[in-house]
């Protein structure tokens, strides 16, 4: 058992009952003797009463699935035991969340039978991602404070999943409208060449190849008056998009909770959910154009370009070089698990493109868009895809990108319609880092700078859409994009 | 701010102005307070100054003039005081209260420097306990509700809401009020129980020869044993 400290409080009531004492007994005097002696008793019977033993906190939710911008109430059922006292109970937000109601510290005052109280809070969680409140820290006091605090935790083990909203994007119904919208080229085929990748067993359907029967299955299940199994499998190749979001560091121009690197991950699922939806294989990457540069064990340090791919600069040129250019572009590499999904289709892919969403951060990737299209090549070679990049267009790392598109020519057939296969969404980050009305006007001013890039980007045959977040919802952006017929 | 929170604010108010009054009374029952009234009586005879005409009569202005002084400083750091001003008020009611205390002195120590007999009371020793007791009683209490305020403040800066923390203020000021009074009670009680437990032990001791040593052995032995109880537990810790 901890042993029991003292609080400065006793201390100071010991020090005028020794005085008294040492009067008293200097002049003989029992009236300063007894004066002395009532501190004495005081601290001696409030010693007596105990503080509480424990506390208990109970958690009845384990997990809560939430959107971002969502109120929660965290709930919470305290427990205390024995003694007298008064205990607080307090919980550490995760960063990002915002009190809303209530308080995620309390204090109970303990009286002689035993507690038991319900806490609530409501939060605010303002960014998306898996968070968990592990425990929860409480402080037990003696009714008089003669007695140092006993600290302790409580398990409560709640996870919290704050899922960003995707921008939904909704089928425009008006007959005289023509939606500039791109889709995969293969889009416009219904029926294709099946493939050798099975999708399903399901009954037999007029006009399905006698090959395709599946004679066990259909053995296995034989039922008077039922129709044959028969394997389905996956269509050759079609409908794919590749998305590709740019994770580079000045993508989260703006506050920590809104941000552009924030609304390029809501664009993300919008657009992937809208793809899947129709049918669509979807496929998405993390790229980064910022120059990275990672230490070597030996002193040298490994360059990532956009040209050159990995240069490995040798331990003199390093050591100078990067003291000299120390933060010019060189930022420390973040290694990550995983730079792609591989295409795929359904609510199942939906489910992992949001699963790995949640866990996206800044600079998520080293490798540049160039990079990352040869390292998804395997996938992407044959499938003539509709690609997709989201990012905020730098002047700077404007060849970064034109290497990426030129890339990507590769594995475009040319389309029928005449419509793009590579659409950019351009993020404008200033609009939402702009504070004020100063600021307001020049990022204006810098989205106007901004335009004639976007012009130029065209000519390289892609369809460049502006977005700033802070005045356009997603779903206008691209309503923007529909003419009449 | 709840009802109860005031009234233990109001409760404080009370035993400080309780041993304000007590203090203030002690001294002016103490041979302080006469030489000052002798000194302004004086004074006033040299400027040739009649109390019936000028209303000046130093046994009713002197009084009233004190009594005002010490409830506007003690009312004055009730309202606005930190807890160094209630060990101010503190020190200040012992410093009114100490010249009629050492009136019950056995050992005069002035009598060393041929000072004659000057503490003299026509109070009792119960009286002056009393009002010993209560002085020292209206410290802990401040000193105590000041530790609790301290600590409302404290919870309510780190997020508490303010209800729950008045709750505790006032159930810890509850206590302490009880505690304080149990102690008055029990030292009080005390004071009459150690005479008469004197007069047993000092009768059981006039039959031995040698009851010096043999109290000296006694208290040797129980200040031994409580050291090695108190060190063992600390080893056991």
């Amino acid at each position: 058992m901890k042993k029991e400290v003292l609080t400065k409080t006793p201390l100071k009531l010991t020090v005028s009952t020794l005085s008294f004492i040492v009067a008293g007994m200097v002049l003989g005097n029992m009236i300063f003797v007894y004066m002395g002696l009532l501190p004495v008793v005081y601290i001696l019977l409030s010693l007596l009463l105990d503080r509480p033993e424990a506390v208990e906190v109970l958690n009845p939710v384990r997990f809560t699935n939430v959107w971002v911008d969502d109120v929660v109430e965290i709930r919470r059922k305290l427990r205390v035991r024995g003694g007298l006292g008064h205990v607080t109970v307090g919980e550490v937000l995760p960063p990002y969340f915002e009190l809303v109601e209530g308080s995620n510290f309390k204090v109970l005052w303990k009286g002689l039978g035993d507690l038991e109280e319900d806490h609530s809070y409501k939060i605010r969680c303002t960014k998306r991602g898996v968070y968990s409140f592990e425990d929860c820290n409480w402080e037990i006091n003696q009714s008089q404070n003669l007695q140092s605090a006993r600290l302790g935790k409580s398990q409560v083990g709640q996870t919290l999943i704050v899922k960003p909203h995707p921008f939904n994007i909704k089928r425009i119904r008006q007959q005289k409208v023509l939606s500039k919208m791109t889709m995969p080229s293969e889009a416009r085929i219904q029926m294709g060449i099946p493939t050798t990748e099975f999708r399903e067993i399901r009954e037999y359907a007029f006009g399905d190849s006698y090959r395709h029967i599946n004679w066990k299955a259909t053995a296995r299940r034989a039922m008077p008056n039922k129709p044959p199994k028969v394997n389905d499998y996956e269509m050759e190749g079609m409908k794919a998009v590749w998305i590709f979001l740019n994770t580079a560091s000045r993508m989260a121009l703006g506050t920590n909770i809104r941000n552009g690197f924030e609304y390029s991950l809501q664009a993300v699922l919008g657009l992937s959910s809208f793809y899947l939806s129709r049918s669509c294989r979807v496929g998405v990457s993390f790229y980064s154009d910022e120059r990275f540069a990672t230490p070597g064990v030996d002193g040298s340090v490994r360059v990532s370009t956009g040209y050159l791919g990995d240069i490995l600069v040798m331990p003199d040129i390093a050591s100078g070089g990067l003291d000299q250019n120390k933060g010019v572009g060189l930022e420390p590499v973040v290694e990550s698990s995983e730079d792609f999904l591989i295409p795929d289709m359904g609510k199942r892919q939906l489910y992992a493109i949001n699963e790995r969403i949640l866990h996206v951060s800044v600079l998520e990737s080293k490798f540049n868009l160039q990079q990352c299209i040869r390292k998804c090549r395997g996938h992407i070679v044959g499938s003539n895809p509709l690609f997709i990049i989201v990012t905020m267009i730098d002047e700077g790392r404007l060849e970064s990108l034109l290497e990426g598109l030129r890339e990507m020519q590769k594995y475009i057939k040319r389309s029928h319609t005449g419509r793009p296969s590579v659409l950019i969404i351009h993020v404008s980050g200033f609009g939402v880092a702009a504070r004020g009305e100063n600021e307001e006007m020049a990022s204006i001013l810098l989205e106007m700078e901004e335009r004639s890039i976007l012009r130029n980007l065209r000519g390289h045959g892609a369809m460049v859409v502006h977005w700033n977040p802070s005045k356009q919802s997603f779903a206008e952006v691209l309503l923007s994009q529909v003419a009449r017929r | 701010m709840s009802t109860k929170y005031y009234t233990v604010r109001f409760l404080e108010l009370a035993i400080t102005f309780a041993s304000c009054y007590l203090a203030v009374g002690s001294f002016f029952h103490s041979f302080i307070y006469t030489l000052i009234k002798q000194f302004v009586s004086a004074q006033l005879a040299r400027l040739d100054i009649s109390y019936t005409l000028t209303m000046v009569d130093p046994d009713v202005i002197l009084p009233q003039l004190i009594s005002v002084l010490v409830f506007i400083v003690a009312l004055y750091y009730w309202l606005f005081g930190s807890r160094s001003n209630v060990l101010s008020i503190y020190s200040f009611n012992i410093a009114l209260f100490l010249p009629e205390a050492l009136t019950f002195s056995q050992l005069d120590w002035l009598n060393l420097f041929y000072v004659p007999e000057i503490f003299l009371t026509d109070r009792s020793f119960s009286n002056l306990l009393i009002t010993g007791l209560v002085i020292v009683a209206g410290y802990i209490v401040l000193l105590m509700t000041n530790r609790f305020l301290e600590i409302k403040t404290a919870t309510e800066r780190r997020g508490a809401q303010s209800e729950e923390a008045d709750l505790v203020f006032v159930n810890q000021s509850t206590i302490a009020l009880i505690m304080i009074a149990v102690s008055l009670v029990v030292v009080f009680g005390a004071s009459f129980m150690v005479p008469m437990i004197k007069a047993q032990v000092h009768g059981l001791l006039q039959t031995q020869v040698y009851r010096y040593i043999l109290l000296g052995i006694i208290s040797s032995i129980i200040i031994s044993a409580s050291l090695i109880v108190f060190y063992r537990e600390q080893i056991g810790e």
